[in-house]
C-alpha cells in the first residue's frame, strides 16, 4: 500500500542491523530483529507505523505466549467432562448446575499485572483487578468475585521501606477498585520473600456466573455471512494512557522505572460498575432479539487487537474507521488510537439492525456520557466477509493486511539447561524453647494473620457470602439466591517450594489448592495457572518453567478423582508473565501460582476452619516427616528456603483429599484446616482462632503418638494432610470412612472450653499461650507494612 | 514557615467537572459558573526553632521521585518552599477560592510517617492538608460575584444551598483575593474548630 | 400489596441483594434507575437508597446524589410519611439533603465525616453488633426486635461517622429519640472502643431517624445479614450458636439472618400480612 501522510511507511526492508535497532528504538517498538524479519515476510512490504505497533503489541510474550505455548500444550490437561470451554478466550467456562430447569456455568479467569504495581502500586494493582473482570463479564457473565495472589519482598531486609510502600499501595489498589466495583473479594494469598524486593507480584482471579446458554464468545458469528455487523465499541473515550502497556508488561524492570509511570492505564471503577449495570441490560437485550453476536473486552493492544481477534475468531474481515471513535479532547496519533490501552472498554459485533437500540441503552438509560466525560457507546467499524483487516482515519488507510497475517502469531524455542545443583542442607539448630518459637513463628511475615489486608476488602457485597477469606480454606458462595447450589475457591502457591524443586513443588501447590476446596466440602472442577518466573531467555530460568509446568499437569492429571484413570482437574484458563527480575538480572523465585474452583452440591454443608465446641476431639491424618526443607521453620531457625521438600504420594494424597471431602459431606466434621507453610502447629492456631473473631474455645495438641521424629518435625514439617474437629459421637464413622479408604488418621487433640492454645509431647508442655494475647501477636504482625 | 505543596489533576477531573455541571444546575438564569478547578494543598510544618531550609530540598526530591503526593502519570505539582512562596497566595487568573479543611485535625500522622521512612527528613513536624476549590463566576452584570456563589455554592445549608462542602465535617476559608501564607497556617493550625454558627 | 423502590443511582453497588430482601418479607422490589421519570415514584410505598459508590463519591459521599430530581422527589413523598431507608451509601445521601434529622426542615444539619479508628483510619469491612433504642422511629424499623435485643451487622464503609457542627441538633437528636440504632459490643453495653464503636460516631450512632420517625439513615448493611446461610459461622453469641446449629441443613440456612428484622419491621408497618421468615 502506498504511504501516505496518516500511513508513514517504515523503512524496515531497507535498514542494515544498526539502523534497524535505531528504528526500533526510535519508534519505541520492542520487537526483536528476527521478529521484524517475519513480519516483513508475512506482510510482503515494510509497516505502516500503526501496523508495526500493532504487531509489536500482539507479538509480546504478555499477548502472543511465544516462549510458552510449546510447553503449555505439552503438559497441560485442559479437558474434562466439566470443561464447556478451556483456555483460548478470555476466561475458562465450566459446569456449575442445574437449578429451578436452568443449566448454569461457572467462569474463572486469571492475570497478572506485575511490573505496573511495582511502579505505581495503587494503579497498577487496580487495573489488574479492572482487567480480569472484564474477561468475565465478556463471556456474557455476572462477575461474583475475585481473590488475589501477591508476593511482596522482605518487609524487614535491606529494601524495606520501599516494599512496604508497595504492599501499602497494593492493598489500596485493590480495595479501591474492587469495592466500588460491588464484587466481593473471596480470598487470596500473601507471601514474603526478598527476591521480589524489586518485583513485586500481583495476580488476580475473578469468579462469574452465566446461564449456560447465554455464554458468550468473542468472534463474529456465522450469520455475518447473510446480514450487515458492525463493530460497537463501548466505554471510556480512547486515549494515550497505557499505550505501550503490552510491551512494558513484558520487559524488564530497570532502576529508572519511575520513568514507565506514564503508561500505567487509569482505571475507573465507577465506570466499570455503570458498564457493568449497562452490560446487564445490553445482553438481556440482545439473547432476547435471539440473533447471534461477539462480544469482547479490551485490553493490550486496544481497538486493533479486539477486533483483529473478534473477525479472525470467526473466519472474517474488518474495516476499523478511528474517525469514529470517541475521544476525550485533544489529537491523537492513529497508532495510539488503535492500539492504546485506554481502560473500560468493551467491544461488541452485532447486526446492524440492532446497534441503534444497543448504543441507546448505554448512551441514553444508563447515561455513559454523563456519568464520565465523553464516555459513550459508538458504532466504530464494520465486519468484512473477505477476510480483510483495514484500519481508516481522515479517510486514508493505515493499515491493510489480511486478518490472518496479523493475528498469524509467533513462537520461539527457548533452549533449557538444568540449575546446578544446591549445596546441601545445613543441619537445623536444636529449638531449646518452643514457647518462645511459637510466639516468633505466628508474627512472622509469612504465618502472621491476614487481617490487616482483608479488613480492606469488601467480603459481603451481593450477599452471596456463606464462607468468607480467613475463615475458612476457601471462600464459598451461593451464587444463585433460592438454590443449594455453592461453589468454593482458593488461591495458593509457596515461591520456596518451586524454587527448591520445580517440578514437585508446584505438584505440591495443585495439592494443597485442592485440599483447601474438600476442607470446606466442594469437589474439585478445574483450576487456572499464572506462571510467573523470570526472563525465559536464560536457559535456567526457562528450564524451571518447563519442570514446573510438567508438575502442574502431572498433579492434575494425577489428583482428580479417579486419578490418572479418570479425568483431571482441567486447567481453563491461566497467563504466563516472564521478565520477572530485579535490575541486576536476578529471577524473581519461580512463582506458579494456583487457583482452584469446586462446587458443592449443597452449601449447607460447608465448614470453616473454626472450633466449634469444647470437648470435641481433633484428628489428624498425614503422617509427619522429617523433610523440612524450603518450610517456614527452616528459614526461621536457619534463614535458609532451600533443601528437600516433603514427599507427595500422589495416590495417596488423592486417596486422603476425597476421602476428607467425603467427610465433609457426610457431616462428619466441624471444622477442617489443611497443613501448609508453618505445618500442624500453625493449622491448630488458627482453628483455636477460630477466623478474626474467637468464640472463646482453646485446643490441647498431645503430639507424642505422631511418630518418634523430633518435636519440630511434628510441629512445624509442612508435609500433606488435615487437621479435623469431631464430635465424638461421629468418630467411629469418619474412623470407618478413612480405614475403607485406606487413609491414616490419628486423634490428636481435644477441644478446650477455654481460649488456650497447648502442645504437649509426652510429660513436657511445649507451648501453653492465652489465645487473646496470640491473636494479638499473630494480627499485629504485618499490620506495620499495611497501615 | 511552611513549605507548600499544590497538585492537581492533569487528566480529566471528574469530580471538578461534576461540581461544575451540579453547580450550574443549582444556579439562577444569569449566574455562569464557568470553571472549577480542585487544588490539593500540603503545607510542610518545620519543628519550632529549625530552619525549613533543611529540609526543604530533601522533601523537593522526595516529592519528585516518589509516589507520596503526586503520581506524574495522572498529576502536575508546585513546590514552593518557604522562601519561595512569598507573603500571599494568590488564587488564578480571574478565580478566586474557597479552602476546605477538616473540622478535625489537619495533620496527616500517617503520610508524615510513610514519608519519613524511606526520606529522613529532620526537622519536619508536620503536613498539613486541605484542598482548594477555585471557580471563575459571573452574574448577569459581568461581575465576579464572590459573596453571592460562595453563598450558593460553597458550605452545604440546604438542598438547594451549597454544595463544595459540608460544614459539619468541613471548616472553610474565602480566598476572594490574596490571602496571607500566615493567615493560611493559622486556619490549617487550629486544632479543633468550634461549631459552625447556625 | 406493598411496593417499594430501590432507587439505582449510577455507581451504588447493592441494589439487587437490598430488592431481594425486600422481597423476602413480601414487599414488591423494583429497581429504578435515577433517570427514569421521577413521577413513577409515586406510585410506591417505600423507597431503599441502596449501598455503593453513587457518583463514585465525587466532591464528598452523597454530595451529588443528593441534589438529583430522583432524590428530591424521595424527599417529597417521604414528608407525606412513606418509609426511607438510606443504607451506607444511602444513608450519606439522605443526610446531605437534610432529610435526617430534618429538625429545621430544608437544613442539612448532619454530615458522615471519615471514621476514627486507631492506626487505621479510611474504609473498613468488619461486622459489627448494633442495638435499637425507643424513639419515633421504631415502629417503622424496629418493630420486631426488642429494645434488650442486639443483632451482629457486616458494615462496609469510610465515612460512617454521624457527626454535627450544631451543638443544639446534638442535643435535639439525642433528646428527640433520634438516634434509633447503637453500636454496641458482644455482650449488647455501649461500644465505648473500636473496634466495637467502628467510626467514631457521636452517640455511638449507626442509624438516625427524622423527628418524623418514618426516614432511616443507617451505616450497616442489614440486607447482607437478612438470611442465617451469610451469618459468619464462627461467629460468638446467640446468632453464631444458631449458624453452626443448622451445618447442613440447607432450609434453615435460607430462613432469617440477623439483618431480617429492619425489612419485616417495614413490612409489617406498611400492612404487609404474612412476612416471610421474621424473625421467631
Amino acid at each position: 500500500m502506498p504511504p501516505t501522510a496518516e500511513a508513514p511507511v517504515l523503512p524496515f526492508a531497507e535498514a542494515d542491523p544498526a539502523a534497524l535497532k535505531k528504528l526500533l528504538a526510535q519508534e519505541g517498538l520492542r520487537l526483536a530483529p528476527g521478529e521484524v524479519a517475519k513480519m516483513l515476510e508475512l506482510l510482503g512490504r515494510n509497516p505502516t507505523r500503526v501496523e508495526a505497533t500493532l504487531f509489536d503489541t500482539m507479538w509480546s510474550e504478555h499477548c502472543s505466549y511465544k516462549s510458552s505455548r510449546r510447553v503449555l500444550k505439552a503438559y497441560l490437561p485442559t479437558e474434562s467432562p466439566d470443561v464447556i470451554l478451556g483456555p483460548g478466550e478470555d476466561a475458562g467456562v465450566v459446569r456449575f448446575g442445574t437449578h429451578n430447569g436452568v443449566e448454569y456455568a461457572l467462569v474463572i479467569g486469571h492475570e497478572s499485572h506485575n511490573h505496573p504495581s511495582q511502579v505505581v502500586p495503587v494503579e497498577g494493582a487496580a487495573t489488574g483487578i479492572g482487567g480480569i473482570v472484564r474477561d468475565i463479564n465478556c463471556m456474557g457473565a455476572e462477575v461474583i468475585g475475585v481473590l488475589d495472589a501477591l508476593r511482596f519482598g522482605d518487609p524487614e531486609g535491606p529494601r524495606a521501606a520501599t516494599v512496604r510502600e508497595i504492599v501499602r499501595g497494593v492493598v489500596d489498589g485493590i480495595w479501591q477498585y474492587g469495592d466500588p466495583l460491588g464484587v466481593p473479594n473471596l480470598g487470596g494469598d500473601v507471601f514474603f520473600s526478598g527476591r521480589y524486593d524489586e518485583n513485586c507480584l500481583v495476580n488476580v482471579v475473578a469468579l462469574g456466573l452465566v446461564r449456560s446458554d447465554q455464554v458468550v464468545r468473542s468472534r463474529v458469528p456465522d450469520a455475518a455471512r447473510t446480514e450487515a455487523y458492525v463493530l460497537v465499541l463501548v466505554g471510556k473515550p480512547t486515549d494515550e494512557s497505557g499505550f505501550g502497556g503490552a510491551s512494558f508488561a513484558s520487559a524488564i524492570l530497570d532502576e529508572d522505572a519511575e520513568d514507565q509511570r506514564g503508561k500505567v492505564q487509569v482505571p475507573d471503577p465507577f465506570l466499570k460498575r455503570v458498564l457493568f449495570e449497562a452490560n446487564r441490560a445490553a445482553l438481556t437485550w440482545l439473547h432476547a432479539q435471539g440473533a447471534p453476536f461477539g462480544f469482547k473486552d479490551l485490553g493490550a493492544g486496544g481497538i486493533a487487537c479486539v477486533s483483529s481477534e473478534l473477525a479472525a475468531a470467526g473466519g472474517f474481515g474488518m474495516d476499523v474507521d478511528l474517525d469514529l471513535v470517541p475521544t476525550p479532547e485533544g489529537e491523537f496519533p492513529s497508532e495510539v488510537l488503535a492500539c492504546s490501552e485506554t481502560q473500560e472498554r468493551f467491544a461488541f459485533v452485532v447486526p446492524e439492525r440492532l446497534a441503534p437500540r444497543l448504543l441507546q441503552i448505554y448512551n441514553e438509560e444508563y447515561a455513559l456520557p454523563l456519568v464520565y466525560h465523553r464516555a459513550r457507546a459508538a458504532v466504530v467499524g464494520r465486519v468484512r466477509t473477505d477476510g480483510r483487516y483495514r484500519i481508516l482515519r481522515f479517510g486514508q488507510t493505515v493499515c491493510d493486511a489480511p486478518v490472518e497475517v496479523v493475528t498469524a502469531g509467533i513462537q520461539h524455542d527457548r533452549p533449557r539447561r538444568a540449575r546446578a545443583a544446591a549445596p546441601p542442607e545445613s543441619p537445623l539448630p536444636p529449638v531449646r524453647d518452643h514457647d518462645a518459637l511459637f510466639r516468633k513463628l505466628i508474627a512472622s511475615p509469612n504465618l502472621a494473620s491476614r487481617e490487616p489486608i482483608v479488613r480492606y476488602y469488601d467480603t459481603e457485597v451481593q450477599g452471596r457470602a456463606v464462607l468468607r477469606a480467613g475463615e475458612a480454606d476457601s471462600g464459598v458462595l451461593a451464587p444463585i439466591p433460592g438454590s443449594k447450589l455453592g461453589c468454593a475457591i482458593t488461591v495458593d502457591g509457596n515461591p520456596w517450594y518451586v524454587a527448591a524443586d520445580p517440578y514437585w513443588g508446584t505438584a505440591h501447590v495443585v495439592a494443597e489448592s485442592l485440599r483447601n476446596l474438600v476442607a470446606v466440602g466442594a469437589r474439585p472442577i478445574a483450576l487456572t495457572d499464572c506462571l510467573n518466573f523470570g526472563n525465559p531467555e536464560d536457559p535456567e530460568v526457562f528450564d524451571e518453567f518447563e519442570k514446573s509446568v510438567q508438575g502442574l499437569g502431572d498433579a492434575a492429571r494425577a489428583l482428580g478423582p479417579k486419578g490418572t484413570a479418570g479425568p483431571p482437574v482441567a486447567i481453563v484458563s491461566g497467563n504466563v508473565s516472564f521478565y520477572n527480575e530485579s535490575s541486576n538480572g536476578r529471577a524473581i523465585e519461580p512463582s506458579p501460582i494456583i487457583a482452584a474452583l469446586g462446587v458443592l452440591d449443597d452449601y449447607s454443608v460447608a465448614i470453616t476452619s473454626g472450633l466449634k465446641r469444647a470437648g470435641n476431639v481433633v484428628v489428624l491424618t498425614g503422617a509427619r516427616e522429617a523433610r523440612l526443607g524450603a518450610s517456614q521453620l527452616r528459614h526461621a531457625l536457619t534463614g535458609e528456603t532451600g533443601g528437600q521438600l516433603p514427599t507427595l504420594d500422589f495416590e495417596r494424597e488423592r486417596r486422603r483429599t476425597y476421602a476428607v471431602l467425603e467427610a465433609v459431606r457426610q457431616g462428619l466434621l466441624l471444622s477442617c484446616h489443611d497443613f501448609a507453610e508453618g505445618g500442624l502447629a500453625i493449622t491448630a492456631f488458627e482453628m483455636a482462632l477460630g477466623g478474626f473473631v474467637s468464640q472463646g474455645l482453646g485446643l490441647q495438641l498431645p503430639i507424642s503418638a505422631l511418630g518418634d521424629t523430633s518435636s519440630e518435625v511434628r510441629l512445624y514439617s509442612e508435609a500433606p494432610g488435615f487437621l479435623m474437629e469431631v464430635r465424638k459421637e461421629a468418630l467411629p464413622r469418619l474412623m470407618a470412612l478413612f480405614t475403607e479408604q485406606g487413609v491414616d488418621a490419628t486423634i490428636t487433640g481435644r477441644v478446650l472450653a477455654e481460649p488456650r492454645f497447648k502442645v504437649l509431647d509426652g510429660g513436657a508442655t511445649l507451648i501453653d499461650i492465652d489465645l487473646a494475647e496470640a491473636a494479638r501477636l499473630h494480627s499485629d504482625g504485618i499490620r506495620p507494612y499495611v497501615e | 514557615m511552611s513549605a507548600v505543596l499544590l497538585t492537581r489533576l492533569k487528566i480529566t477531573d471528574l469530580t471538578a467537572l461534576t461540581a461544575l455541571e451540579a453547580g450550574r444546575r443549582m444556579l439562577p438564569e444569569g449566574h455562569a459558573l464557568e470553571r472549577i478547578v480542585r487544588e490539593e494543598l500540603f503545607l510542610f510544618e518545620p519543628e519550632s526553632g529549625v530552619a525549613p531550609a533543611a529540609f526543604e530540598q530533601r522533601l523537593h526530591e522526595a516529592i519528585e521521585t516518589s509516589n507520596f503526593f503526586v503520581n506524574p502519570n495522572k498529576e502536575r505539582f508546585r513546590f514552593l518552599t518557604s522562601g519561595q512562596r512569598g507573603a500571599t497566595w494568590s488564587p488564578p487568573e480571574g478565580a478566586w477560592g474557597i479552602l476546605a479543611r477538616s473540622r478535625d485535625d489537619t495533620r496527616d500522622e500517617g503520610l508524615r510517617a510513610r514519608l519519613l521512612r524511606e526520606h529522613p527528613l529532620p526537622g519536619l513536624a508536620a503536613i498539613r492538608r486541605a484542598r482548594a476549590w477555585w471557580l471563575w463566576t459571573r452574574d448577569a452584570s459581568g461581575a465576579p460575584a464572590k459573596e453571592y456563589f460562595y453563598v450558593r455554592l460553597g458550605p452545604l445549608q440546604g438542598p438547594s444551598k451549597g454544595l463544595l462542602l459540608n460544614p459539619h465535617a468541613e471548616a472553610s476559608l474565602r480566598i476572594f483575593g490574596d490571602v496571607a501564607w500566615k493567615d493560611v497556617e493559622r486556619f490549617l493550625a487550629e486544632p479543633a474548630l468550634q461549631p459552625a454558627a447556625a | 400489596m406493598a411496593r417499594a423502590a430501590v432507587l439505582q443511582i449510577p455507581g451504588v453497588n447493592c441494589e439487587y441483594e437490598s430488592a431481594r430482601a425486600l422481597e423476602a418479607v413480601g414487599i414488591e422490589a423494583r429497581i429504578i434507575r435515577f433517570n427514569e421519570a421521577s413521577s413513577v415514584l409515586s406510585e410506591f410505598d417505600a423507597f431503599v437508597l441502596p449501598g455503593g459508590f453513587a457518583f463514585q463519591d465525587r466532591i464528598r459521599a452523597g454530595a451529588v446524589a443528593a441534589k438529583l430530581p430522583a432524590v428530591e422527589r424521595i424527599a417529597r413523598e417521604s414528608e407525606s410519611g412513606k418509609p426511607v431507608i438510606g443504607i451506607c451509601n444511602g444513608a450519606q445521601v439522605l443526610v446531605e439533603t437534610g432529610i435526617v434529622p430534618g429538625i429545621h426542615p430544608g437544613r442539612v444539619e448532619l454530615a458522615l465525616a471519615p471514621n476514627r479508628a486507631p492506626r487505621r483510619p479510611g474504609y473498613q469491612c468488619r461486622w459489627i453488633h448494633v442495638r435499637p433504642s425507643e424513639g419515633p422511629g421504631r415502629a417503622t424499623f424496629a418493630a420486631t426486635i426488642a429494645l434488650d435485643e442486639f443483632v451482629p451487622l457486616p458494615l462496609a464503609h469510610g465515612e460512617g461517622r454521624f457527626t454535627t457542627a450544631d451543638p443544639d441538633v446534638r442535643a435535639r437528636i439525642e433528646s428527640q429519640g433520634l438516634v434509633l440504632f447503637r453500636y454496641v459490643d458482644g455482650a449488647g453495653h455501649p461500644a465505648d472502643h473500636y473496634p466495637d464503636d467502628p467510626n467514631g460516631a457521636m452517640f455511638q450512632a449507626a442509624g438516625i431517624t427524622n423527628v418524623a420517625g418514618n426516614v432511616l439513615a443507617f451505616m450497616p448493611h442489614p440486607e447482607r445479614a437478612a438470611w442465617l446461610r451469610m451469618m459468619p459461622q464462627d461467629w460468638p453469641g446467640a446468632w453464631g450458636e444458631r449458624r453452626r446449629a443448622v451445618i447442613g441443613k440447607f432450609d434453615a440456612l435460607e430462613g432469617a439472618g440477623p439483618g431480617r428484622f429492619l425489612f419485616a419491621s417495614l413490612a409489617k408497618r406498611l400492612g404487609v400480612s404474612t412476612p416471610q421468615g421474621a424473625p421467631a
